[in-house]
């Protein structure tokens, strides 16, 4: 596998025994354990057995969203930090030390929470866990490390630029969140990273590395009880009281009218399209009816817009539709990509398919296909030991009770039209939302006539 | 593995839409040899070859109620030539567009209405098609899989629609792409004569002309069942699924067997440097050695030596490039596995601003100091370590266990070498290393190509 596209997607195949019930592609989840330290930290063990592998997720629950003005980056950035010197070890010794053995740790932010994620051969699991707890209780952020992270975040930061579809999504959802705390990258820009300090990382880290409402999720062929003597041994000690911080919801606000916003790059020969709006958070009571519609809009390979778009027209290679939740707001968005030439007609195509959502009954065939179509998908989304340990971190920060994943297949069949246009109405706009396309503007200005009111940025204006 | 994986944008859009922006510049560690080679059991399988010559291959596994179901053909780049190139991968695209059972549509529509998943990707050596279902629609899975095999449409009205998408998606992942049209140049650069020399999406203006007789006939030849191998891993009867596969595939006649790719690349004689002026935030430059073909007994050795000057943050050429010159965004490294001599590649990132030449002369001095004086055994063990583990990883689904059979099977024309290969890493010696890095890497064998950015 090569490219960009695929990197996305990649970690998702793999399947553990006893996932679902026998004939019936029904999920159960493998036996685990819960319980909280004294400190607060939550800990789930599950016991898997198809392969001698082990996966640990810990999950701190600051992200990019905590950054704060003037320090987009800084989460990203001390997570990125961890791993380069701590309890000790420089960089270079926590890395042989993780790599000797074959074993694999990084760390991972997003604009909600940041996790530490490891997945090593079962018996190296005390070997994981020390170095897990070395790098979240006493990382040492040497000088010289946070210089050399601060460029390469730069650097890959300037290096979007040669991606268009990363670019293009990454800049749409600045342009659509506005000036929410989730609006900026993750990443943050070379310029709010380049003027980050060693002293504002420490302060980053000292008010959100607590235990309060962190998790870790060990999940592999391992003992629990002994997995769980492990984590206690570890993190038993981490002290610290939750950070006094709110962060606001993000609120859905209408446009007057729909807003284009162009950014030209003038040697594209192929435009990126994104059409989308501000929706709803991850615990929003539509979140089944915006699985089964947005399935059906842009989810497999006979999704409407899959169909008109690539199947009876050829005008890309992909068109999608999906709904972001996050705990505090949500986007959804449309994306596809097609030769300058057609670009108004693909445009025209995702339109009119949102209007015809938001205005008619998804038939009963259609609407039954789909349903089947997220349920016979959804135990190969729960397969390896790296899936399990990530939902249960995500499904316990987000608030929601575990019993998700043996009632999801239900809860999609419960799903009615009726369900799926009132969530269309609500949270897929059509007049007042935004269009976002990343073209040679000299090339495809002509095609924008009617469809809102137009701005244009220079690719090289954006940072 | 460097294949085009080909139908499926984005299985999780909701997901993609935030991750792709952060994932983007991460070096994909997919060219990178690391995958999959090592096998400590044995998986517990059932052969048989039918009449027509379709080797069919059954894992019996009980452990989930899903079933993966792949279909392999000996098609890729290396059996197109000019003028048709990148047909193998329209081909796959075509094999979704209807055949005489299941019309236009209903491939897809069929399997997911019934909760299945299919996709499929096309390397230079093979394409494989497989699904994903519960076991309950097994017997759907092979009728619709055997209608392609026996009677595809190629449907005159569907053609040049399914042409105009995989131009759609060269634009996307080589014309727009700074990556993907460096990698294009390099094998360009690299092969004289050998079909490597064009990417598998294919040339701009042979897809732009590629018609429905050319097509016809390349699926007449290559996407006959004695070109191909049938795999089932998951839950279900070996006896139920043999009888399964005889009724639906048994009939499609076989058909002459296709030509033999009989050009050499002939050796190189000196070195080949190219550039590239193209809008870009980052100078980087290409580097690729040839290499023998997947059976040369020196493949492991030069995985293992990938491994040691790449892979990870503890890597020779991450620590020198990226940690101690600062000078690199990465570095990446990759020994292709391939049924005709491949390419060893380097893969350097610069930061703005930096030169190519620094990254290229780290390369170079690497190279040379392991031909010189070899690497450390810890350097080995850990290399040997990963392999393992990265097995492992490999195996955890029936999925995986299916296209890792598969695969083999295509790659060394027989699937058991999945178990020798672990034994051959373990053989590789601290002297295998040095050897290697002295016997390939000479200046004469490479070919360079230079990204200079115009902004």
């Amino acid at each position: 596998m090569r490219k960009l596209l695929i990197a996305a997607v990649a970690a998702a195949f793999v399947l553990n025994a006893s996932l679902a019930l026998a004939g019936t592609g029904a999920v159960k989840l493998p036996p685990y354990k819960e319980s909280k330290l004294g400190n607060g930290l939550r800990v789930f063990v599950m016991e898997t057995t198809e392969v001698p592998l082990v996966s640990v997720a810990l999950l701190v629950p600051s992200g990019s969203a905590a950054d704060g003005p003037g320090a987009e980056g800084v989460a990203n950035l001390t997570g990125r930090l961890l791993l380069k010197g701590a309890g000790g070890m420089s960089a270079e010794q926590i890395a042989d030390a993780i790599e000797e053995v074959g074993g694999d740790m990084n760390v991972n932010t997003t604009r909600d929470y940041t996790v530490v994620f490891a997945n090593f051969m079962a018996k190296d699991l005390p070997r994981a866990l020390d170095i897990m707890s070395k790098a979240v209780l006493t990382p040492a952020f040497p000088v010289e490390e946070l210089a050399r992270e601060q460029s390469l975040v730069a650097a890959g930061i300037a290096g979007t630029k040669d991606n268009p579809i990363a670019f293009a999504s990454r800049e749409a959802v600045r342009v659509l969140v506005g000036d929410h705390p989730y609006a900026h990258p993750v990443d943050g820009s070379a310029k709010s990273v380049e003027a980050l300090t060693r002293d504002g990382v420490l302060a980053y880290y000292q008010a959100n590395y607590v235990p309060a409402g962190a998790i870790v999720a060990v999940v592999g062929n391992v003992k629990s009880a002994q997995a769980f003597d492990l984590v206690k041994a570890r993190f038993g000690s981490w002290k610290g009281a939750a950070p006094a911080r709110e962060i606001p919801a993000l609120e859905p606000k209408k446009l007057p009218g729909r807003r284009v916003f162009v950014v030209d790059k003038k040697d594209a020969t192929q435009s990126q399209i994104r059409i989308g709006n501000v929706a709803v958070p991850r615990n929003t009571p539509d979140y089944f009816p915006l699985v089964v519609s947005n399935t059906v809009l842009g989810g497999g390979f006979t999704s409407r817009l899959m169909n008109e778009i690539r199947v009876n027209r050829g005008l890309s290679y992909g068109a999608r539709s999906g709904v972001t939740h996050m705990k505090h707001g949500g986007t959804f968005t449309v994306m596809t990509y097609t030769k300058n030439k057609t670009m108004r007609e693909a445009i025209d195509v995702c339109l009119n398919e949102l209007k015809k959502l938001r205005d008619e009954r998804i038939g009963d065939e259609e609407l039954t296909s789909n349903k089947k179509y997220i349920s016979g998908l959804f135990p190969f989304d729960i397969e390896t030991n790296n899936d399990l340990a990530g939902w249960l971190v995500d499904l316990t920060y987000n608030g929601v009770p575990l019993t998700f994943i043996e009632e999801y297949q239900g809860k999609v069949a419960a799903v009615t039209p009726d369900d799926c246009m009132r969530v269309a109405r609500a949270h897929y706009w059509l007049d007042d939302n935004l269009l976002f396309l990343m073209t040679s503007y000299d090339e495809t200005k002509d095609q924008l006539q009617g469809l809102g009111n137009v701005e244009v940025v220079g690719i090289d204006k954006i940072e | 593995m460097r294949v085009l994986k080909s139908r499926a944008a984005l299985r999780f859009a909701a997901l993609a839409i935030f991750v792709l922006a952060s994932a983007a510049l991460a070096p994909a560690g997919a060219r990178s040899a690391g995958e999959t080679k090592a096998a400590p059991a044995k998986f517990d399988v059932t052969v048989e070859t039918l009449g027509n010559g379709l080797k069919v291959i059954l894992l019996e596994d009980h452990s989930v109620p899903v079933v993966s179901r792949w279909t392999f053909y000996r098609a890729g780049s290396r059996n197109e030539r000019p003028g048709i190139t990148g047909i193998s991968h329209y081909i796959e695209h075509m094999m979704f567009n209807g055949a005489a059972k299941y019309g236009p549509k209903e491939f897809d529509k069929y399997l997911e209405s019934n909760g299945g998943y299919s996709n499929a990707w096309t390397s230079e050596d093979m394409t494989a098609y497989y699904e994903d279902f519960t076991s309950s629609i097994l017997e759907l899975c092979i009728d619709l899989d055997s209608d392609r095999m026996r009677s595809l449409s190629f449907l005159p009205d569907i053609c040049p629609t399914e042409l105009s998408v995989v131009r759609e998606e060269r634009r996307l992942r080589t014309d727009n792409s700074v990556d993907g049209a460096m990698y294009e140049d390099l094998f360009a650069l690299a092969y004289k004569a050998h079909p490597y020399g064009w990417q598998v999406i294919g040339w701009m203006s042979d897809l732009e002309s590629i018609t429905r007789e050319d097509a016809v006939s390349y699926w007449k030849t290559y996407y006959a069942p004695n070109n191909a191998v049938l795999i089932i891993a998951g839950d279900f009867e070996t006896k139920k699924a043999l009888e399964l596969v005889h009724k639906y595939y048994d009939n499609i006649p076989s058909q002459t067997p296709p030509p033999p790719v009989r050009t050499r690349e002939p050796e190189q004689l000196g070195e080949r440097r190219a550039e590239m002026h193209k809008p870009a935030e980052m100078p980087a430059v290409l580097i690729g050695y040839h290499i023998p073909d997947v059976k040369s007994a020196d493949i492991y050795a030069l995985d293992v030596l990938q491994m040691i000057l790449t892979d990870g943050e503890s890597s020779r050429l991450y620590k020198k490039l990226v940690r101690d010159l600062g000078a690199a965004l990465y570095v990446q490294a990759g020994a292709d596995w391939r049924i005709d001599p491949s390419l060893f590649t380097f893969d350097v990132k610069m930061k703005p601003g930096e030169k190519t030449a620094d990254g290229e002369k780290a390369v170079y001095d690497e190279l040379a100091a392991i031909a010189a004086n070899g690497v450390t055994a810890k350097e080995l063990d850990k290399a040997k370590n990963r392999v393992l583990a990265n097995f492992y990883r490999s195996i955890q689904t029936v999925n995986g266990k299916a296209s890792k059979i598969g695969r083999y099977e295509l790659l060394f024309g027989d699937f058991n070498e999945i178990y020798n290969v672990q034994d051959r890493y373990r053989a590789v010696t601290l002297d295998d290393v040095k050897r290697v890095a002295g016997a390939y890497f000479d200046q004469k064998n490479r070919s360079v190509l230079t990204l200079i950015p115009e902004n």
